[in-house]
């Protein structure tokens, strides 16, 4: 279980990613900024956040 | 023909492909690669199957299914997945029934490459580039949220966003005669600044005149071997002379504008029912009051983004005149080409001659002889454009074609393109060892950022000589020079 957000920040450049809200834990995406491919993870707290992933 | 989780890959000879037209597509897709390039692209559509991740070929096709477009949805050699159309993507749309796309311009609005023309060669270089590269990275804000000397308040701001270079030039940034060197003249029309947020302008405050970060760097390279004499002598290149590489784009104020229009173009996505296959590419018609407020802040950004390079080119030209002892105006602006943007141009689409929205993502301009657009001085070779490798590895100068003209409206690739994850760059190689690594090829980087040295290691990048190559033999593009670093300034 995890919170539904409306954005994520990318780690590498800052720039926030818009949420559908349909998006699962390991969801893959790309940095409209930076264009780094990223993927969804959540803490041991269950808090959302982006990871780079190639 | 090659295929893949439903999409086709058919040669067309030449290194170009083609995604039939199919199901829902309005039109083809095109890819310029090799054996090798199409061999990766279907692997990565044979392996990433689910989630969101798009492979870049789906994204070629997707962007195929657009209202509006015209002739083919494209992709240069240098093409990877990115945010909604594929990095190294080009999409041209009719005016009237098309669409205008966040994706397809990216966040980074008008992120392009600047070339400077030294009096210099590299024996002069040689002995004075520790020095060089000490007062370069003085001179030259760069890092994440750099901020520079020039401060501007929102009116200031504002003549940014709508005179572009022009404003800075008559702040004392550069030359008049730069103007006729930069693409559009450094100042696109339609550029109206209410269209933009007050945070997005707040954000651009401190950072005119700055590089920021990631891949954005100013390079001092020299001509290592040239191709193309006949241009080569149009756009002043010769062996061993010095020029100047700056990339960087329209920072923090392109960044907001994508993040406020994002949402913006999703409920107009909704509202006039444009039929997406993927919810990176939320659109609004190109006619429509959001497509036109969007149009209008991208030109915006670009108006940024030229004055940026404009202020960074003065900061460079002063600094190197300093160490060189020369007068900055020696230094010349070759040219200065966006490979972030959507732009109205005319192009031939059949027998007929029609205004089109070309959106190119990853992909820079690069008009044929003869076109008005390109500087009376180089308007018999074509349009000239850098084409960045990574530090340690070659940089070319390519110019664009009448084949290119006719097959791709006037586009190209903007640069090799990663290879490893800046995370697993890291993982690989120490910041330390690279610059250590690069000195002993006599090669200084600078950067506030060991770390983000390592991200950008030469291994973490493709081969830049394979990306090019393909596009010259496809001849849409034609190599005129390569050049190699010596001084590397990293954002």
């Amino acid at each position: 279980m995890f919170k539904k957000v409306s954005y994520l920040v990318c780690p590498l450049c800052d720039c926030e990613l818009p949420m559908g809200g349909d998006e699962k834990l390991g969801t893959e995406m790309f940095c409209p900024f930076c264009e780094s491919p990223l993927r969804l993870k959540k803490t041991k707290e269950d808090i959302l956040y982006l990871q780079e992933d190639f | 023909m090659s295929k893949s989780d439903d999409i086709e890959l058919k040669p067309l000879g030449n290194y170009t492909w083609e995604i039939p037209k199919k199901g829902e597509m309005r039109v083809p897709g095109i890819i310029y690669a090799d054996e090798a390039t199409v061999k990766e692209l279907l692997k990565d559509l044979a392996e990433k199957t689910t989630g969101n991740f798009t492979p870049a070929l789906k994204q070629v096709r997707n962007v195929a299914t657009l209202p509006g477009i015209v002739k083919a949805s494209m992709a240069m050699a240098d093409i990877h997945p990115g945010y909604g159309f594929a990095i190294g993507g080009v999409g041209a749309f009719d005016l009237n029934e098309g669409i205008i796309s966040v994706a397809g311009v990216g966040f980074d609005i008008n992120c392009g490459v600047r070339v400077l023309r030294t009096p210099l060669y590299r024996n002069d270089i040689e002995k004075i580039k520790e020095q060089l590269a000490s007062q370069l990275f003085r001179d030259v804000p760069a890092g994440l949220g750099s901020t520079g000397d020039l401060r501007l308040n929102e009116d200031e701001i504002d003549k940014v966003l709508t005179e572009g270079s022009r404003f800075v030039i008559d702040m004392g940034f550069g030359f008049p005669e730069d103007l006729e060197y930069t693409e559009e003249n450094g100042c696109i029309s339609g550029a109206e600044p209410d269209n933009v947020s007050h945070r997005a302008k707040q954000r651009q405050f401190k950072q005119v005149g700055t590089l920021g970060s990631g891949n954005h760097y100013l390079e001092v390279q020299y001509v290592d071997e040239v191709f193309d004499e006949e241009a080569a002598k149009a756009y002043g290149i010769e062996k061993d002379r010095v020029f100047v590489a700056i990339h960087c784009g329209s920072r923090a104020l392109g960044h907001q504008i994508g993040t406020d229009y994002l949402k913006t173009l999703e409920e107009a996505s909704r509202k006039y029912k444009i039929p997406i296959l993927d919810r990176e590419l939320v659109c609004a018609p190109i006619k429509s009051a959001e497509g036109k407020r969007y149009h209008s802040a991208v030109n915006c950004g670009i108006n940024s983004a030229f004055a940026n390079r404009q202020v960074i080119s003065h900061l460079t030209r002063d600094a190197i005149s300093r160490v060189a002892g020369i007068k900055p105006e020696e230094i010349e602006l070759l040219y200065d080409v966006a490979h972030n943007t959507c732009k109205i141009e005319e192009h031939k689409v059949g027998s007929v001659t029609k205004k089109l929205l070309v959106h190119r993502k990853g992909s820079t301009r690069a008009f044929g002889p003869g076109r008005i657009e390109v500087p009376r001085r180089y308007r018999d070779v074509g349009q000239p454009l850098l084409v960045g490798g990574s530090m340690g590895t070659a940089s070319y100068i390519l110019r664009g074609t009448e084949l290119g003209m006719e097959k791709c409206f006037g586009s190209a690739i903007h640069g090799a393109g990663r290879a490893l994850s800046r995370m697993k760059a890291k993982k690989k190689w120490k910041g330390v060892e690279i610059i250590n690594e690069l000195k002993a090829k006599g090669i200084i980087i600078k950067s506030r950022s060991k770390s983000g040295v390592a991200e950008e290691a030469p291994g973490a990048y493709k081969d830049v000589d394979r990306v090019v190559d393909i596009m010259h033999r496809s001849g849409v593009n034609a190599k005129v020079a390569r050049l190699k670093p010596i001084v590397c300034i990293k954002g």
